[in-house]
């Protein structure tokens, strides 16, 4: 059972930090596009639009980075989980107001209500397997044991 | 063991300091980059009007006569075929690099001015356009209409059901090679 565990935990992290890597890596290659899957939900301030355009995929990035490599998976866990609340709340706010969004999660794609039903459902999944990396036992002992060792 | 309250006040300072980390990453990048993102958002409408501001420099030329606003599948694969006039991809250039109407020159709406300079030589304002972009919810196409009207050249119409028709229909597509 353990073996299985720790099995599922590995495929899982380099899933989501190869997801979170992907997801970066577009949305760096094209800011401009992003900038406007953002403002396209009208909740960011125009003002700051681009802040979130520019720190949101090397965030994406540094956390796919973490989890790909194993490198505090606990504090990454933590970041993808945040990250994917956030994501869920915009687009189900998204859904609420009948706004036509394009989520920007993988370069840009049509705007269209089943695209953000699509990426609310992947975000659900993402809150889930985030919020089962952060509670694994197997990583608070790894954790456990840097925290000792620094 | 550890309090977990404690433990998150640690993982949530360390993601702060991570989202820090990648904000400076992200300014930095976009220092080098030819064309930075603004940080106070400019609309894909205004950024269009900037570049067909600095395109006609305030000349207005004198428009012909104008097709109709929309154009559906029927007349459009009909304009194609019989090459009646000028067909534009306002879509992404990549995109248009991976397929295409036949005969669709690109003229995407990110990078309308550049793409507009290298394209003026082929364009005729007497000459009808058909501009698409994706689809029925897509916005490019309108406003890359709009923008050649500006510059002068009415008879732009719109295919409104864009590639996603297209493509639907089983209509004949075109790669860069």
């Amino acid at each position: 059972m353990i073996r299985w565990n720790k099995a599922a935990f590995l495929a899982l992290r380099i899933l989501i930090g190869g997801l979170f890597l992907y997801s970066g890596i577009l949305k760096i290659a094209s800011p401009q596009p992003f900038a406007d899957s953002v403002a396209s939900f009208e909740i960011v301030p125009l003002g700051v639009i681009g802040l979130v355009a520019l720190g949101l995929p090397p965030l994406e990035v540094l956390l796919g980075a973490m989890l790909v490599s194993g490198w505090r998976v606990r504090a990454a866990s933590f970041g993808v989980f945040l990250l994917s609340v956030v994501f869920c709340l915009a687009l189900s706010q998204a859904l609420a107001r009948g706004l036509q969004v394009d989520c920007g999660c993988f370069g840009t794609a049509q705007p269209s209500t089943w695209n953000t039903w699509l990426s609310l459902g992947r975000d659900i999944l993402l809150i889930a397997t985030s919020g089962w990396l952060y509670a694994s036992p197997s990583d608070q002992a790894a954790d456990r044991l840097r925290s000792g060792n620094r | 063991m550890a309090n977990p309250f404690k433990l998150i006040k640690r993982d949530f300072l360390f993601f702060v300091v991570i989202a820090i980390v990648a904000l400076l990453i992200g300014l930095l990048t976009n220092l080098l980059r030819e064309k930075p993102v603004a940080i106070a958002y400019v609309s894909k409408e205004a950024r269009l009007d900037r570049a067909v501001q600095e395109i006609s420099q305030g000349s207005k030329p004198t428009p012909g006569p104008a097709l109709p606003d929309v154009v559906t599948l029927a007349p459009f694969s009909d304009f194609v075929k019989h090459r009646r006039g000028i067909v534009l991809d306002a879509r992404y250039r990549i995109e248009h690099q991976l397929a295409h109407v036949p005969g669709a020159l690109s003229l995407p709406r990110e990078d309308f001015a550049e793409a507009y300079a290298a394209l003026k030589g082929q364009l005729d304002r007497s000459q009808p356009i058909v501009v698409y972009c994706d689809g029925n919810d897509c916005e490019d196409s309108k406003l890359v209409q709009k923008a050649l009207r500006d510059l002068g050249y009415s008879q732009v119409a719109v295919f409104q059901g864009g590639w996603s028709e297209w493509t639907a229909a089983g209509m004949p597509k075109e790669a860069n090679r």
